[in-house]
């Protein structure tokens, strides 16, 4: 294919940062139930996998034909990269019972907007330009679907910025079908076919030795190589819009967030959505009358998944809402999210009960302490007065020591005055 | 999108719900032919809920639906794609209905299944067999005509529900004429649903009619059709229901509508034993007995005389004995009134077999909408705690929290807060502790009504209430069920049985006759804030608002100021 393939009017579409919404899902699950993980392999029991699974954002049957969005690979990429950046620790009691639980880093990024939390993860991409592969893992988030752990730094920029320039000239929001798109990418401007490639092709294709490097093989190879950066990075992170025409062909377009990805723009703005249709009823639950995967994650925060794809997807409850003001979000964030969904104002006794909720809520500290019981409150004075600002007195006989440091020096104060600690 | 229909209302599940968008345009159509198919489940204010089960679709097929029909409709209105196993198991559920028929033949009554594999598997059941007699031919079988009843229930569990063509027997002819005016000259007709439900169940006398269960919005005059099928049957007649002021009221409504005498209707109750033409009877009554070894004496009434017609009022509280006893009535006609079909107990299926098919199911927002039933609004009060109780309710135990709770004295506040907002309206104060109903009666000096206030007494106030004499009633649970007091506009819940459903129906329902003027109600809870009691009142909240109530929520401040 020699012409640019032209514009498309794609019939359904699908945009969402997948990939931090099922971050979203999986810590906000973890948040309100710590998941259990093996003490081998710090993988989590199947039993919970299903579970979380059940809870991913749904995505249309015609996405996940393409192969790459099966829950189980998601569920993988997300647990992954929590882990990867700090959002989740494992932690048992003494060698036993290991989970999964949400660190302070982890909960800071839970309540940020939605905005916010895609925006951190595409600054630390910009930050990571040139790093491919964590210390740690190499199936996550810096893995574009290029297998380049052989590279020397300056061949990952150069392949990084070959990948990101095949959809820099793409204009925003008009959609290409992704087939004619990756083949013309492929014939006329492959990196691999114009340069002096030999020891890159080397590194990139540990295979080398069965790999013969023809126009053919070298065009599939750099169409295989725009595909996976396509489908696990662009369109996860919801850089791309993916849609389907009237034939049924998967199409593409460049959104608002791909721009600012790709450094087009220095400004962060959230796509324009369609239309979709949410319901908030006043019997608290949620309704989806179309699908609409990209608040899901948002609503997933604060209530209980009781469905998927269309229908009676979301139950808001006291057990929801307190989980969440657990976790730092306000009444405010949940009510301007509600209101922002929901297709009709949300009726008023809704709101009234979820800020009914957050205001019951308290927050206590609990500490370590050293009591010292006393046999009668004269004793009880006399230490007061031995342990000056180090002692407060909680009832007559019952003193509150302040810190342990303190402790020898008054044992020492009081055994010079008759005092002896049993 | 592809196979996307926005303007469509229904999304069909594949766990056989559907739900359906009431401000889509095509809304009303779509309702009026899915209540002929799937059980109303929830009705909040944009979405409202149905469900498909094998009772709704042998209730749509007892009524003549094909399941052609159904699915078109399910494809006509469907926004999305219908799941291709909810159609399969649409067209499985109504291929069972009517394979099976029960006859009366010369000999006596016959089962008749429509192919030689299913007789088999019908003789091999072993819930079936001790039913049969005799094998009349290779698909037909001789019953007792006492097991009837038992065999459709026992049909209804095997999944192939039998259509009862046995007839019934005619029963005691009895002359039941309408009045154009009641007695208390007022202009009296028949609205055009309550003359269709009779309809409905009359079906012109033919065996495909006869027994059955009407389904109306409290407030809709169930009591009217239940009359209006006694008018239709022209036979003497058992009425059970759920207390002794029901009974009261069911004769003082046959008395005021129909040409029927004082001397013809009965009351057979702990009061009195009379059996005649008429007779209305208890629930409690007849499923009384000294001990519980002793058998229930009572249930004789249903050989009392030779009834033409039985109807079973409140039929969702039908008690079990009176189940076991409707199973050797099959030959007489039923009619079971009701306002849900749904049952705490879970035996909705023993109603079908028993009872009868649905004949008739109106929704209530249509009966709104005509004027026909109240609108009404419901308001949450929400009132701290005082002082002085807090510590008390914080170290009781749960019972008690709630009990605490709901006894908060500062509610004779707010009530009176209402009342002024409500000068003149017939208010009922209702609560579930006899002392604090007492206790507030005397407070705002109104009288109070208990189960332990003598029938004279509850006879006179109910009169002078519904007379407009008395304006505000004080009363505890005795007015839950079928209290039928026409006038009142307010009903203000002051405490309630934590987080019963039903109560909650049944109070409501006390204000949604219709009302001159504006036609509104208005239902007030009043609520201590953050203690049990407010956790409870969620509950109601939610059932309040998925029967698609407009819900408010106050404060007490907000009360001060004024009410909305």
């Amino acid at each position: 294919m020699k012409k640019p393939p032209e514009p498309v009017k794609p019939v359904e579409t699908f945009q969402a940062a997948l990939l931090v919404q099922d971050m979203t899902t999986v810590l906000s699950l973890c948040h309100a139930n710590p998941m259990r993980v093996r003490a081998a392999d710090n993988q989590l029991f199947s039993k919970t996998r299903t579970l979380i699974e059940d809870h991913l954002v749904n995505v249309p049957d015609w996405v996940i034909s393409l192969n790459i969005y099966n829950p189980t690979l998601r569920l993988d990429l997300a647990c992954h990269l929590l882990d990867d950046l700090g959002f989740v620790s494992t932690r048992g009691k003494q060698g036993k019972d290991f989970r999964m639980e949400v660190s302070k880093k982890g909960l800071a990024w839970l309540v940020l907007t939605e905005a916010q939390r895609v925006r951190f993860m595409f600054d630390l991409l910009h930050e990571h330009q040139g790093r491919w592969t964590s210390k740690r893992h190499t199936r996550t988030l810096w893995w574009p679907g290029v297998n380049v752990s052989w590279l020397k730094k300056d061949e990952k920029c150069l392949v990084k910025t070959a990948l990101d320039g095949a959809f820099q000239d793409l204009p925003p929001t008009v959609f290409y079908r992704l087939e004619d798109f990756l083949t013309y990418q492929s014939i006329q401007a492959n990196p691999l076919k114009e340069r002096d490639t030999g020891d890159l092709l080397k590194r990139l294709f540990s295979y080398w030795n069965y790999f013969r490097a023809t126009e053919e093989n070298l065009e599939t190879k750099w169409k295989e190589f725009i595909f996976n950066y396509t489908t696990h990075r662009l369109v996860v992170m919801g850089a791309l819009c993916l849609g389907r025409d009237q034939d049924g062909k998967v199409c593409l377009a460049l959104t608002a967030w791909g721009q600012y990805y790709l450094g087009l723009t220095d400004e962060f703005i959230m796509p324009r959505q369609e239309a979709r249709e949410v319901l908030v009823q006043p019997n608290f639950e949620i309704v989806f009358l179309s699908p609409y995967a990209s608040v899901e994650a948002e609503i997933g925060r604060f209530a209980e998944r009781v469905g998927k794809g269309v229908g009676t997807l979301f139950k808001i409850t006291k057990a929801s809402i307190l989980h969440a003001a657990d976790a730092g979000l306000t009444a405010k964030q949940v009510l301007s999210t509600l209101e922002k969904v929901s297709t009709k104002s949300v009726p008023p006794n809704i709101s009234r009960e979820i800020a009914g909720w957050f205001d019951s809520c308290r927050q206590i500290h609990i500490k370590s302490t050293i009591l010292i019981h006393c046999p009668d409150e004269e004793t009880a004075l006399k230490i007061q007065s031995l342990g000056k600002q180090d002692v407060t007195p909680l009832s007559g006989h019952i003193l509150e020591l302040s810190s342990a440091k303190a402790k020898k020096i008054l044992i020492a104060k009081l055994r010079k005055q008759g005092i002896f600690v049993r | 999108m592809t196979g996307f229909f926005p303007d469509n209302p229904l999304i069909v599940q594949s766990d056989q719900t559907v739900l359906v968008e009431v401000d889509s345009p095509r809304y009303e159509a779509a309702r009026d032919e899915l209540v002929r198919f799937a059980e109303l489940v929830k009705s909040p204010e944009h979405v409202h809920t149905y469900r498909i089960t094998p009772l709704s679709i042998w209730n749509a097929c007892a009524a003549g639906v094909t399941p052609a029909e159904i699915v078109t409709v399910l494809h006509e209105f469907s926004k999305y794609p219908v799941p291709e196993h909810v159609t399969i198991q649409v067209q499985d559920f109504a291929s069972r209905y009517g394979r099976l028929r029960l006859l009366r033949e010369e000999d006596g009554l016959v089962l008749e299944a429509d192919t030689l594999p299913l007789a088999e598997e019908i003789v091999h059941n072993k819930l079936a067999i001790p039913l049969l007699t005799n094998r009349l031919g290779p698909t037909r079988f001789g019953i007792r005509a006492g097991d009837r009843g038992q065999l459709k229930q026992a049909l209804v569990k095997i999944g192939f529900p039998a259509e009862d063509l046995a007839g019934y027997t005619e029963g005691e002819a009895l002359s039941i004429a309408l009045r154009d005016m009641t007695l208390q000259e007022t202009p009296f007709a028949l609205r055009p649903y309550q003359s269709d439900a009779a309809g409905a169940f009359h079906a012109n006398g033919q065996l495909r009619g006869g027994s059955g269960v009407i389904v109306l919005p409290c407030g809709a005059g169930k009591t009217i059709v239940g009359m209006a099928c006694m008018h239709l049957v022209q036979s003497s007649t058992l009425i059970l229901t759920t207390s002794i002021t029901a009974v009261r009221q069911w004769k003082a409504e046959l008395l005021d509508k129909t040409r029927l005498q004082e001397d013809q209707i009965g009351e057979y109750s702990g009061h009195s034993k009379a059996i005649l033409p008429v007779t209305i009877a208890t629930y409690n009554i007849l499923t009384w007995r000294k001990h519980k070894d002793e058998a229930f004496k009572h249930l004789d009434l249903f050989d009392g005389r030779n009834w033409g017609l039985i109807i079973y009022d409140e039929v969702h509280l039908l008690p079990a004995p009176v189940f076991q006893v409707t199973a050797t009535l099959q030959a007489r006609r039923r009619l079971g009134l009701t306002a849900t079909l749904v049952r705490e107990d879970g035996r909705e299926d023993d109603v079908f077999a028993l009872i009868g098919p649905k004949k008739a199911d109106v929704p209530w927002k249509v009966l709104e909408h005509q004027g026909w039933i109240a609108k009404a609004v419901c308001t949450e009060i929400r009132l701290p705690m005082p002082d002085n109780l807090r510590m008390h309710y914080a170290v009781a135990d749960k019972r008690a929290k709630f009990r605490i709770a709901s006894e908060n004295p500062d509610k004779t506040q707010v009530l009176q807060a209402i009342l002024d907002r409500h000068p003149g309206e017939p208010t009922l104060i209702i609560g579930m502790y006899v002392d604090q109903v007492k206790q507030i009666a005397n407070h705002l000096g109104i009288p109070s009504l208990t189960g332990s206030t003598a029938q004279s007494k509850r006879d006179r106030l109910f009169d002078e209430f519904k007379t407009g004499r008395l304006s505000v009633l004080a009363v505890s649970k005795v007015a839950n069920f079928a209290v039928d007091l026409p006038d009142a506009t307010v009903a203000i819940q002051i405490s309630g049985t934590f987080g019963s459903r039903q109560e909650e129906a049944q109070r409501l329902g006390r204000i949604l006759r219709p009302k001159p003027g504006a036609n509104q109600a208005y239902f007030y809870s009043l609520v201590s804030h953050d203690t049990t009691e407010q956790d409870f009142a969620h509950k109601r909240q939610l059932f309040l608002c998925e029967q698609g109530y407009t819900y408010h929520i106050l404060d007490v401040d907000q009360v001060r100021k004024g009410l909305p």
